[in-house]
């Protein structure tokens, strides 16, 4: 199967006034077409900056990252990416409507196309009565349901999920479970991180997890958890084992 | 659901800096008072709230004044270099010309001098300016009348204004009033002006000359050359007023002269305006600018 | 050129229901209509006032405007966090900083036309009259000027909060008035450090006094030549390119900071 991403030996400096810190060590990761990727770690292990630098954010320092074989430098290689941050703020003076036309806009989409798929996805995330009021009126769920929506609006062959369950219901939660399998099914590789570990259980194909800004851990998600051990306590059990240090 | 803003997140800042700007102008500019006011004056909101920063705001307006009256065309300052490109292009966009507003254009440079005259009240050559507008481009001397009681409620000691309302009495034919303005003018001189200045002094023999005027309309030659003589005194330049003197001490009479050369005499103008004497040529040809009237007086003497 | 195109269009939906701009048509319609009651001696037909401190204010209020629009457009993206699923599409930051100048630039010059209109039927409601050649080109030169002041503004706020960029600009625009055209006058009384301090904001700032005809518009002096006006327009197209391409270049490395809310 071919890689949606590659990521080779990835290094990230950030340098500050007196000091530099590695965010990122020689990160080594590879995910495969039409999988679900859980991308696991503590706060602060590097799991955002690696999605900042797929996403053409920050630059690296060394290595190489790749989306379906694109150099994550060339703004061509977001074509076929859709990205739900890890809190989903947008523009509260636009309606969800027009937030996913403009979108739907900056992809290139033709606007007859366009207005078919808004009304689509606007039904999947259950806006479509909300559709026509400002952002600025929504819900915490209501916010991340149509920061989805802007993400699939160009029908991405990659979906980039920072935190998609973070503040939601359990309700809320569901509906990502099922639009996740929806994109499975559809072929789509989903590529997200998460602290409900419980939920990485129930939806994800491979994982890694990440610790001081290098993959401790990573595989099919039924290889790596033993059995009648949960994830959680997996995950604990790996970053615990993890030597202490600071980094940089 | 955030909040609505209720104002732009810029007006209340900027809001309030021009509100502390004001208040730190004005109490920057807070200095002692008019020393000439024995009389307390009615003051305005405007002018307790600026206090005296008003006197800058209202020269302000009386430069913008000015700028009308030259027709947008400002003051050419010396320059260290000229050979910019930029200056080059500022040249033909800025208005350059030398140029007065003339007719009843003058009228647009009345609400500078309104403004000037509501935010400094003292500022009396505002006034002044004002009527001289009001009376000689656009042939309305009762408003000039208006602005000049204006005035005088405003600075009841300035000698300058019942001067110049005494002037446009002359030219309602209220000579009595005149006369008495005159009087008042004089008795307040020099006001809060220099004695000694240059203007001053030529404002005073101005007044002693139209005290004259209206003495020898009346007939009575002696207190008019008695203040005649004064006025040489005071100014031994005055060529006219000199030629004058020395025509009335020969015997001449000008109480016989027409109302239109009176209003001429009395205009209190420097310039020697000639008036046909016993010897002169009834053909000569009158020596005048090109703005005036330009009418053959017969005289006969 | 669709990317920059759509950006621009958010800017302007921000911008009319942010309702700031009807703030400063309400506040010119009430200063004009103040004027208007003026009773100037009860005569009739004094206009140039009114043409005169309204242009002045039209002017005023569209500096207000760019500054405040053009400068909060890239610090609030970063601040709001709405920068990164802005990236995450096909968009360069050389499309995100143009797309927010053409926003900012095009509402403002939107809204100076609004002004010009309003003070145009004032002086007409007045009886005046106002040559429509002149007016037009300076028209023609406000616009220009204020893309000069919101790419100005941009540039500035690559690099720093909304209410750093706005102060910095707002001193740099008063300056570029106030002080730039006044250079050659004071260099006559200044040598040394002070002079070439002088100097070097002559060629540093913008001239915008060379965009200012509302002297001529005022008092009438008719239209200026066709190649002076190009020969303007053209100086601050390449001053706008200028400030864009700074904007371009301070803010296609930068790395965005993380965190709270600003």
């Amino acid at each position: 199967m071919a890689a949606a991403i590659e990521i080779k030996d990835l290094s990230v400096v950030f340098r500050a006034r007196r000091s530099s810190v590695a965010a990122l060590q020689q990160l080594s990761l590879s995910v495969a077409e039409g999988t679900v990727f859980g991308f696991l770690g503590p706060n602060g292990a590097g799991k955002t900056t690696t999605m900042h630098v797929l996403l053409g954010f920050i630059e690296f320092t060394a290595g190489s990252a790749s989306i379906f074989g694109v150099d994550v430098r060339e703004s061509i290689a977001r074509r076929r990416i859709g990205y739900l941050p890890e809190h989903p703020e947008t523009y509260p003076f636009l309606t969800g409507r027009e937030l996913l036309m403009m979108a739907g806009r900056l992809f290139g989409m033709k606007r007859g196309a366009l207005r078919a798929r808004v009304g689509e996805l606007l039904r999947e995330v259950d806006l479509e009565d909300s559709a026509d009021r400002r952002i600025g009126t929504y819900s915490r769920g209501m916010m991340q349901r149509i920061g989805l929506a802007q993400a699939l609006i160009n029908d991405p062959d990659l979906v980039i999920l920072d935190e998609p369950t973070g503040g939601l219901d359990p309700l809320g939660r569901m509906k990502v479970r099922e639009i996740i399998a929806k994109l499975r099914a559809a072929g789509k590789t989903v590529f997200f991180s998460s602290h409900e570990l419980s939920e990485v259980e129930l939806v994800c194909d491979h994982l890694a997890i990440v610790s001081r800004g290098r993959v401790v851990a990573q595989g099919r998600a039924t290889e790596l958890v033993s059995q009648g051990e949960s994830l959680e306590k997996y995950f604990l059990r790996v970053i615990q084992h993890e030597p202490a240090g600071r980094v940089g | 659901m955030k909040p609505k803003r209720k104002y732009g997140d810029w007006v209340l800042p900027i809001g309030a800096a021009l509100l502390l700007w004001g208040v730190a102008f004005s109490m920057a500019c807070r200095l002692e008072g008019n020393r000439f006011v024995s009389v307390p004056i009615e003051q305005s909101f405007l002018e307790r709230v600026l206090g005296v920063s008003r006197v800058a705001f209202g020269q302000t307006f009386f430069e913008q004044a000015d700028l009308y009256f030259h027709q947008g065309v400002g003051y050419v300052r010396q320059q260290a270099f000229t050979n910019s490109v930029f200056i080059r292009a500022y040249e033909v966009i800025r208005p350059s010309a030398h140029a007065h507003t003339t007719g009843y254009t003058v009228s647009e440079i009345l609400p500078w001098l309104q403004f000037t005259t509501r935010m400094d009240p003292k500022n009396v050559t505002a006034y002044l300016t004002t009527a001289y507008w009001l009376r000689s481009a656009l042939r309305r001397p009762d408003l000039a009348e208006q602005v000049l009681l204006e005035a005088q409620r405003k600075n009841p000691y300035d000698y300058r204004v019942y001067n110049e309302r005494a002037r446009i009495a002359f030219q309602r034919r209220d000579d009595s009033r005149a006369a008495r303005l005159l009087d008042a003018a004089l008795k307040v001189w020099p006001s809060n002006e220099d004695p000694e200045d240059e203007q001053t002094l030529l404002d005073l023999s101005v007044i002693l000359s139209r005290q004259a005027i209206l003495y020898e309309m009346k007939g009575e030659r002696d207190a008019a050359l008695a203040l005649f003589r004064k006025v040489v005194e005071l100014r031994p330049g005055n060529v006219a007023v000199a030629r004058r003197v020395e025509a009335m001490e020969q015997g001449m009479d000008y109480s016989h002269l027409d109302r239109k050369t009176w209003d001429i005499l009395f205009g209190g103008t420097d310039k020697p305006v000639h008036v046909c004497g016993e010897g002169d040529d009834h053909d000569h040809d009158h020596d005048h600018d090109h703005n005036h009237d330009c009418e053959h007086h017969h005289h006969d003497i | 050129m669709m990317r920059v195109l759509t950006l621009s269009r958010v800017v302007w939906l921000e911008m009319i229901r942010r309702k700031d701009l009807y703030v400063l048509l309400i506040l010119l319609v009430t200063l004009l209509f103040v004027l208007l009651s003026l009773n100037i001696f009860g005569l009739g037909g004094v206009v140039r006032y009114v043409a005169d401190v309204g242009l002045l204010f039209a002017w005023l209020f569209a500096i207000i405007l760019g500054v405040s629009t053009a400068g909060r457009q890239l610090p609030q993206e970063e601040a709001k966090r709405t920068i990164y699923p802005l990236l995450a599409k096909p968009v360069t930051r050389a499309d995100v900083v143009l797309g927010k100048w053409l926003g900012s630039w095009t509402i403002t010059v939107s809204c100076t036309a609004l002004f010009y209109l309003l003070v145009v039927g004032v002086v007409l409601l007045r009886g005046g009259g106002i040559q429509p050649v002149t007016l037009a080109q300076g028209f023609v030169l406000h616009a220009v000027a204020m893309g000069i002041v919101t790419a100005l503004t941009v540039a500035i706020s690559t690099r720093m909060t909304y209410g750093a960029a706005a102060s910095v600009a707002y001193i740099l625009i008063a300056g570029a008035f106030s002080i730039a055209s006044r250079v050659p006058e004071l260099l006559v009384h200044e040598e040394g450090f002070v002079a070439r301090g002088l100097l070097a904001l002559y060629y540093g700032l913008p001239h915008l006094e060379l965009f200012d005809l509302r002297q001529r518009i005022v008092h009438e002096w008719g239209a200026i030549p066709c190649r002076t006006l190009l020969f303007v327009a053209m100086y601050g197209v390449v001053w706008v390119l200028f400030l864009l391409l700074l904007a371009w270049m301070g803010y296609r490395r930068k790395r965005f900071k993380r965190g709270a809310l600003g």
